[in-house]
């Protein structure tokens, strides 16, 4: 070769970059500002026919108004893009059109790509699997060098949800993989379930924090604990990208612990099936903040993910106390 | 009776005096520094026949001759500088006629036989008694002082009975045709005697008296010497002194020999003046990056970037061979010691057709054609690493010498980072690298050597929580390991001044994995071959033809699961995981050949013009290519030169852009074409300026497209295509102050634009590295007592960033990405540096010490190397380079 890799540098660049940043800045896990942490839809993928419900879960002021906007698009968006979606409804209604797809009808009130204003949003899978396969095999072969991604237009079509929150001083533009499932034979995903969640002092004694405000006292380490079960990692069937072969594969798990104040010990667990334990992923502490340092309350939210875009959250808000 | 019963006390009182008769060295020939003279050695001495009438009248007297003696030791012609006196007794033509039939070592320079002339002096001296032959054979070599002549009888025997060697102090080189005065007494009982030392720094003195005697010597550059000793009678006094130089810095020992200049650019470094440059720890490498023409990059990065070519359009040799990688760690410590290289010949554009595959520059590392005359090496301990180098004669054709460093960070690193953090370093970054130098030299015509070097990085990682690190980390590991090893065997084959043949064949392998767990991984396994052959024919003393032919071999093992690597132009950070692709493949044979042509012609012994065309065959993406070169210089008076270029250069794109999965393996050569144009000026000796413009257009360049391609049905992307466009112009000022006046150093300016157009753009963009601005200045100043300071201060414009224009959160990687502006349409601010570094040297009899004190940064600049930004590219602060950094180290040398 006459050429030097420097590929190293991709796992360099992969392992220092939480170690290299974030020290001086506000950690990603600390919510004092208007913020999206999660977005769900139910079910997580969408089997032809179905309705996904699109919420999210947002941190913002209380007395913040906050207005929402929510677009849907039918290929997978990058970032080097902006995210902005590449095509428009007016190609994808054409791509149908072209093949034969022209059966297809746009309900009335339905808008392709506008999903909404409201906190929650309906995502429709309203075009025929076979009809969205013809479509997408089209746009590839129509627009396919402006598409940032080339889809699988046979089995799980990646598509993006995006939504937009303003609250009249931050706006934060957040997307989530959708994925449409064109094959009858594939299992969905479904989003993981969060059990309850205890805090525990170094003295033994454990509270249920429950949507009701339970008291912790401030600065005190306490041991969190999600009671999860490790079935909610899921078996499904995938391609191994080295063999081409078809493999049932566990899910790999992560949380992220939001809080309103205070540290945590973690920002982030994981469970990585055969090689972290699971406990790993359902357990934290945390050292509620001060009084002083917050309204007298603090507020917990937990983001539990697996790696197929399925999600579930939690948010636990405790009274604060001085020792 | 035989005829020296009566006298004779010929002595040979030495070959004090010598000069290089011809100085016949080919500057053109690769043994460009001159090498100090060896002087020749009386191996078959003819006593001059005592003229009978001056024996019969007793008359004394001495010669003074001048000796000619050519390549082979035989006595070419003889002169008489001082006749005899009184005259007309024959003792000239009795001294010119056993001069005659002398027979000598030859002297040599580098290794090399040359003509000398000497001046000898014989003297012919009465004895009341015959003399007995010494039967000492072994010190019959020797040359020793004209025997006692103070108006006693010159005794029956001459007995050495005292023998000295005299050397170097702290490096044991012998002193050769230094003069040796013994004496005692003062005035009209004052006694004396003289004799000069040999080769070997051997002298001796016969038939001393017993008692103290003082020894005078005084070499000069060196401290007197001035002791005394005890003769006893009927014992030898054996000595030994070593004589301190007057200054141990490096550069007084080299004479630098200018080769002949075919390039319009090139800068050669001598390994002695880098050694000392602040801010490089004695890596010449490292020191590449303070010449014309080479950007700024990061201080531990290991990319050398030349006149706007990306680091990977500049190749690397170690003695022609190509090797995987020139650093450790990409950047820490070049693989190769200082102890191994001789020089370091740097080409910032328009190589001549004897380099290809790359279309920015050439840095050529030289080995040193070793011939130790003593058994003797380094021990070198410094902060990040301690090596050891030795080298020893093999008697006297062949020579040996061997190195070996490894780095103890893993051991600093883990004794501080503590037991609590999210990484657990299994194995710190550690590296060594081993070399193993021979030479054979049978006869003046042939000349072998073998080079075995190899070099071996590793790190290993464990994460403790990895979700920590990245929310789609799944790996709970990390590695990354480079190793490889090469054997090169050269044969230089110089029947006569007109032909000189260079074959080389070099096999290796070279090993890369990096990984994290079994998430992504790049696993090469990759034998190499090389073949190498270059001939220099001579036509006339001004006309050359040289060509040859350069063949590269590789089959390798791939295994490589990896995301999307951002490339020249792209913003780094953060690898998209859900990219990863993968391809295997094995015994995957690589072949490149490479021929060359060019003719060396010097016209009106003025004009130097280097024609020369090179053609390439490249099997990966099978293609070849013809590349003609032009070279020419100008000398418009005896201190300015004027020099002018223009070539073709062509390049492989790199292996994962032609991979089937990665990359396209449709892709064609990158290509080149280099312009310049300058003068140089030598007002002084010690004192060159060289000024060159420059303009490279580079075309066919791999660009990332986002275009497909069918294939087999299934709609494909292409990856890379050849669209990409390269544009770079500026000038280059490199005002160079040889070592004198105990200063050495040089002012280094480049001014330059380079741009980028990518496939699909219509406008041209900065390159990553285009620095308007690149000042350096640096010089390393002699003190008295062996103290040595040096000085190095950098004003580089700040490198191109690409602005962060705002952040999307993606909730399924768990990360905001940022969303960017054009690229490289800010800067970063301007970079200034200053270093600076105080050396000093203790000398011992047999070894000598070296202490050094290099502080970076001295006035704590806040260089800005760069932003991070928080989670959501709402905030970003400077990433400060390296504070003020002192590091401190030891060299022992012997």
């Amino acid at each position: 070769m006459t050429r030097r890799a420097n590929l190293n540098v991709v796992v360099a660049a992969t392992v220092l970059f939480a170690m290299a940043c974030s020290e001086d800045f506000e950690a990603f896990t600390d919510v004092t500002k208007l913020r999206v942490l999660a977005i769900q839809s139910e079910p997580a993928e969408l089997m032809p026919g179905e309705i996904g419900q699109l919420s999210a879960l947002v941190a913002a002021d209380d007395n913040a108004s906050v207005t929402y906007q929510w677009s849907w698009c039918p290929v997978a968006t990058s970032a080097i893009m902006g995210h902005e979606c590449p095509v428009t409804e007016e190609m994808l209604l054409a791509a149908i059109a072209q093949n034969g797809g022209g059966a297809f009808e746009i309900p009335e009130g339905v808008s392709l790509f506008d999903l909404g204003t409201s906190q929650t949003a309906v995502f429709p899978f309203i075009i025929g699997a076979d009809v969205l396969q013809i479509a997408c095999t089209q746009l590839v072969a129509q627009a396919g060098d402006q598409l940032p991604f080339l889809p699988d237009c046979e089995g799980s079509l990646d598509t993006t949800v995006k939504l937009v929150v303003n609250d009249g001083v931050d706006e934060v533009v957040v997307v989530k993989q959708l994925n449409l499932l064109l094959s009858e034979s594939l299992i969905a995903n479904r989003n993981p379930a969060l059990g309850t969640l205890t805090a525990s002092d170094s003295e033994g004694v454990s509270i249920t924090l429950e949507e009701a405000p339970g008291t912790l006292v401030s600065q005190h380490g306490y041991e969190l604990a999600v009671s999860l079960s490790p079935q909610v990692s899921e078996s499904f069937e995938t391609t191994d990208v080295e063999t081409g072969a078809i493999v049932i594969d566990r899910e790999s798990l992560f949380m992220t612990w939001f809080i309103s104040g205070g540290e945590t010990e973690y920002g982030r667990t994981s469970y990585i099936p055969g090689e972290t334990e699971f406990d790993k992923l359902r357990l934290n502490t945390w050292w509620p903040p001060r009084v002083a340092e917050s309204d007298g309350t603090a507020t917990l939210y937990l983001v539990l993910q697996d790696e197929r875009g399925g999600t579930s959250w939690l948010t636990r808000t405790v009274q604060l106390q001085e020792r | 009776m035989k005829q020296w019963m009566y006298m004779i006390a010929i002595v040979l009182v030495g070959l004090y005096a010598f000069t290089v008769r011809a100085q016949d060295v080919d500057n053109e020939n690769d043994t460009d520094v001159q090498q100090p003279v060896i002087p020749p050695v009386l191996k078959a001495e003819v006593p001059a026949e005592y003229p009978p009438r001056a024996l019969e009248d007793r008359v004394e007297s001495e010669v003074i001759l001048e000796i000619d003696i050519d390549e082979t030791g035989m006595v070419e012609g003889v002169q008489v500088v001082t006749p005899a006196e009184p005259e007309g007794y024959g003792f000239d033509d009795a001294a010119v006629n056993a001069a005659n039939l002398f027979e000598f070592e030859p002297a040599t320079q580098g290794g090399m036989p040359i003509p000398v002339r000497i001046t000898y002096r014989t003297v012919f001296a009465l004895a009341d008694e015959p003399l007995i032959a010494d039967t000492d054979t072994a010190e019959n070599d020797i040359p020793a002082a004209e025997e006692p002549n103070d108006g006693s009888a010159i005794p029956a025997k001459r007995v050495l009975n005292f023998n000295g060697t005299l050397k170097e102090r702290g490096t044991r080189f012998p002193l050769a045709g230094v003069t040796v005065t013994i004496f005692r007494g003062e005035g009209n009982v004052a006694v004396g005697y003289e004799a000069v030392t040999d080769a070997d720094g051997a002298f001796g003195f016969y038939n001393l008296a017993p008692g103290k005697w003082m020894l005078l010597a005084e070499p000069e550059g060196y401290f007197p010497l001035r002791t005394s000793d005890e003769v006893v009678k009927n014992e030898r006094t054996e000595a030994s002194y070593y004589v301190e130089r007057s200054d141990y810095n490096p550069y007084d020992v080299v004479v630098e020999g200018e080769r002949i200049r075919k390039e319009v650019s090139r800068t050669t470094l001598q390994i002695e003046e880098v050694e000392r440059i602040p801010g490089t720890f004695g890596d010449v490498l490292t020191v590449v990056k303070n010449l014309p023409g080479v950007a700024r990059t990061g201080a531990a990065a290991g990319n050398i970037v030349v006149r706007g070519s990306s680091p990977e359009d500049t190749q690397v040799f170690v003695d022609g061979v190509e090797v995987p990688i020139i650093y450790h760690f990409g950047g820490l410590r070049s693989v190769i010691p200082l102890g191994m290289l001789d020089r370091l010949d740097f080409y910032p554009g328009n190589f001549t057709a004897e380099f290809g595959r790359a279309t920015g520059g050439v840095v050529d590392v030289r080995l040193k054609r070793l011939k130790p005359e003593k058994f003797g090496g380094y021990v070198d301990v410094n902060l990040a690493d301690s090596g050891i180098y030795l080298e020893t004669p093999l008697g006297e054709k062949s020579a040996v010498a061997a190195a070996f460093r490894r780095s103890y960070i893993d051991g600093i690193i883990n004794a501080v980072v503590p037991d609590s953090a999210s990484v657990n370093l299994i194995t710190a970054p550690r590296y060594y690298d081993y070399q193993l130098l021979g030479t054979f030299r049978p006869n003046d015509n042939h000349e072998l050597s073998a080079f075995f070097f190899g070099s071996d990085d590793e790190l290993k990682l464990l994460f403790e929580n990895p979700a920590d690190f990245s929310p789609d980390l799944t790996a709970t590991s990390g590695s990354t390991s480079t190793s490889f090893y090469r054997t090169v065997l050269e044969h230089r084959y110089m029947p006569s001044r007109h032909f000189e043949n260079v074959f080389k064949t070099s096999a290796g392998r070279n090993k890369v994995y990096v990984g994290l767990g079994d998430q992504i991984f790049l696993d090469l396994n990759t034998y190499v071959a090389q073949i190498y052959d270059k001939f220099t024919v001579s036509l006339s003393d001004n006309v050359k033809i040289a060509g040859g032919i350069d063949y590269l071999y590789s089959t390798a093992d791939a295994r490589i699961k990896f995301p999307e690597v951002a490339k020249e132009g792209e913003p780094g950070g953060r690898p998209d995981l859900s990219t990863i692709q993968y391809t295997e493949s094995t015994d995957q044979v690589s072949n490149s050949l490479g021929t060359f042509l060019q003719l060396e012609s010097k016209l009106f012994d003025r004009w130097t013009v280097i024609p020369g065309v090179r053609y390439d065959y490249f099997s990966r993406v099978d293609t070849s290519s013809l590349a003609p070169r032009f070279n020419t210089r100008f000398a418009l008076a005896e201190k300015w030169t004027v020099k002018g270029g223009v070539g073709v250069y062509h390049q492989e794109p790199s292996f994962d852009e032609t991979d089937e999965v990665f990359g396209n393996p449709d892709l064609g050569l990158e290509k080149a074409m280099h312009y310049s144009v300058g003068f140089e000026y030598s007002p002084l000796d010690y004192l060159t300026l060289d000024v060159t413009g420059f303009y490279k257009d580079m075309s066919d360049l791999v660009s990332r497209t986002d275009a497909t391609v069918n294939v087999n049905g299934e709609l494909q992307r292409l990856n890379y295509v050849n669209g990409g466009q390269g544009r770079v112009y500026g000038l280059e000022v490199m005002l160079k102050h040889n070592f004198a006046n105990n200063f050495n150093g040089w002012i280094s300016y480049t001014l330059s634009k380079a741009l980028r157009k990518d496939v699909g753009d219509t406008e041209w963009r900065r390159f990553d590295f285009d620095q308007t601005h690149i000042l350096t200045l640096l010089g390393s100043y002699s003190l008295p007592k062996n103290w040595t300071l040096g000085f190095r201060w950098r004003v580089v414009t700040g490198s191109p960033d690409t602005p962060r224009e705002g952040a999307v959160y993606s909730v399924d990687k768990g990360y905001y990405e940022p969303v960017y502006g054009r690229p490289n349409s800010d800067r970063l601010p301007t970079f200034h540096q200053a270093d600076v570094r105080l050396d000093k040297r203790w000398v011992f009899d047999a070894w000598m010490l070296t202490a050094y004190l290099d502080v970076q940064n001295i006035y704590n600049s806040p260089n800005v190397t760069g932003y991070q930004y928080n989670y959501d590219s709402t905030e970003r602060r400077a990433r400060q380079g390296l504070p003020i950094l002192p590091v401190i180290g030891v060299k022992g040398e012997f």
